[in-house]
C-alpha cells in the first residue's frame, strides 16, 4: 500500500515565485508519487478548492493525494488519503465514516507510535529528525529515528529537516521514506532535486 | 425521518465564559429546554473535539434534542450528530450534502436575503440568519439586519429560518413574531449566571 518513498508536503508560502499548482505539477510530473496538502491558514471553503485543484493534478500524474486532517475534504474532492497531526481525528475513526481513505499518523515519541497503531494508521511520520526552519523543536536525531523504525510495525517515514544530503541516512537507520517541506517546495530547480532525491533513495 | 429546526436553539461557546464546559453547557441547557444545540469551538484539537462532540450527542439523544457540530462534516459524521451548520466560508453546502445524505440536517448562514435564497436553493435544511441585533459574541462588519429585514426572509423562504445575533430574553419575542422558526443565542444562555435558568426563562417566551 505504501508504495512511495519521498512524501512531499505543501507549503503555498515558501514556493518561491511558483504557484502551489504550479510546484505540485512539478513535483508529480519529475516523479514525486505522493503529496500531502498542508495549508493550515485557509478557511474550509478555500483549502476544499485548492484540494480539488491539487486533485485533478496528482490524479493525471497518478501520484497520491493526502488532504492535512480533513477526511471530510479528502473524501468530497476525491483525494487519496488523509494526513492526521497527532492531536487531530484518529485514522479508526476516520475509516468508519470514510472507508478507503489511506492515513498517515503524525508522531514524536513511542507513546504516541504505539498509539497510533492502535489506531489503525496505514503509516506514520516520526519527526523532526533533523534541524528544520518549519518547526521550531529540538531536533531528535538519527538514532531516535532507529528505535522508532525498530519498533514500529508500521512503515515510518522521517521528516523535519530533510534534503537530499542526509536522505540516504535515515534509510539506513530505517526509515520506509523521507518527507519534506522546505527542500521540495523551496527547491531552485525541482527536476534536479528530485533527481538528487532519486540517488539518495534508489526509488521515489 | 429528520426533524424540524425550530424552537430554542443554543450556540455554545467557551471562548466568551470558562466557567462551563460545552457538555457542561449542554446539559444545563437541555434542562432548560433548549431544542437545539449547535457545538461551535474552533480552537480545541479535533481529537478532544471529537470525544466533546459524541458527549454533546449522546446528551442530545437522550433528551430529543437535535445536536449539530459547527463547520464540520466530518466530526459530525464519526459523532452521529444530526447535522452540521455551515457558514459562508465553510465547505460548500452541496458538498456538504454529497457527503452526508439526505438523513442529515445541514444549515447555512445567510446575512442578505439574497444569501439566504442561494442556502435554500442549494439543498440546506434550515437558514441561520443574521446578525438581528447588535452582538458581541462575533465581530461583524456589517451592521445589524433587524426585524424588518428578518421577516422578508422569513416570508420569502420556505424552509425554516433560525433568527441569530444579540438575541436575549428582552427581543426574543420579537424575532418570533417576525416569523422565525427558532432563535438563536449564545451569550445571553452561555455567559448567564445560571445557563439553565437563562435557557427556562427564554424557553418560555419562544413558546412551542
Amino acid at each position: 500500500m505504501i508504495d512511495f518513498r519521498l512524501y512531499g508536503i505543501t507549503d503555498r508560502h515558501r514556493c518561491r515565485n511558483r504557484s502551489l499548482a504550479e510546484t505540485v505539477e512539478k513535483l508529480v510530473r519529475n516523479g514525486v508519487r505522493a503529496i500531502q496538502l498542508r495549508e493550515k491558514d485557509l478557511t474550509d471553503r478555500e483549502l476544499y478548492r485548492l484540494a480539488k485543484e491539487i486533485t485533478a493534478i496528482t490524479l493525471k500524474h497518478g501520484a497520491r493525494l493526502l488532504i492535512n486532517g480533513r477526511p471530510d475534504i479528502a473524501h468530497a474532492v476525491g483525494a487519496d488519503g488523509v494526513h492526521c497531526p497527532s492531536d487531530g481525528l484518529p485514522p479508526r475513526e476516520i475509516r468508519r465514516c470514510f472507508p478507503g481513505l489511506l492515513t498517515g499518523q503524525s508522531i514524536h515519541s513511542l507513546g504516541e507510535m504505539r498509539q497510533a497503531v492502535d489506531n489503525g494508521a496505514d503509516f506514520l511520520l516520526y519527526g523532526s529528525v533533523f534541524k528544520t526552519s518549519s518547526k521550531p523543536v529540538e531536533p531528535k536525531g538519527l538514532k531516535a529515528l532507529e528505535k522508532i523504525c525498530a519498533r514500529s510495525p508500521l512503515p515510518v517515514f522521517a521528516v523535519g529537516g530533510i534534503d537530499s544530503g542526509n536522505a540516504e541516512s535515515c534509510i539506513e537507520h530505517g526509515a520506509a521514506g523521507v518527507a519534506c517541506i522546505s527542500a521540495l517546495m523551496e527547491a531552485e530547480s525541482i527536476r534536479k532535486t528530485i533527481k538528487q532525491f532519486k540517488l539518495a533513495l534508489g526509488t521515489l | 425521518m429528520k426533524q424540524s429546526v425550530k424552537g430554542l436553539y443554543l450556540v455554545t461557546d467557551t471562548t466568551i465564559q470558562q466557567r462551563f464546559t460545552h457538555e457542561d453547557l449542554a446539559g444545563r441547557a437541555i434542562r432548560g429546554g433548549v431544542d437545539v444545540i449547535q457545538l461551535r469551538d474552533k480552537i480545541t484539537p479535533d481529537r478532544e473535539l471529537l470525544e466533546i462532540a459524541r458527549t454533546v450527542v449522546r446528551l442530545c439523544l437522550d433528551s430529543g434534542v437535535i445536536s449539530i457540530i459547527n463547520n464540520r462534516a466530518d466530526i459530525a459524521l464519526i459523532a452521529g450528530a444530526d447535522g452540521v451548520h455551515l457558514g459562508q466560508n465553510d465547505m460548500p453546502l452541496p458538498t456538504a450534502r454529497e457527503l452526508m445524505g439526505d438523513d442529515k440536517i445541514i444549515g447555512g448562514t445567510a446575512s442578505t436575503l439574497e444569501e439566504a435564497l442561494e442556502v435554500e436553493r442549494q439543498g440546506a435544511d434550515y437558514v441561520g440568519f443574521g446578525h438581528i441585533f447588535e452582538t458581541t459574541t462575533k465581530n461583524k462588519d456589517y451592521p445589524p439586519r433587524g426585524l424588518e429585514v428578518l421577516q422578508e426572509v422569513t416570508k420569502a423562504l420556505s424552509i425554516p429560518v433560525v433568527a441569530i445575533g444579540g438575541i436575549n430574553a428582552e427581543n426574543i419575542g420579537s424575532v418570533m413574531e417576525a416569523g422565525a422558526a427558532a432563535a438563536a443565542l449564545s451569550s445571553a444562555v452561555c455567559a448567564a449566571d445560571d445557563p439553565c435558568k437563562a435557557a427556562k426563562a427564554l424557553k418560555q417566551k419562544v413558546g412551542s
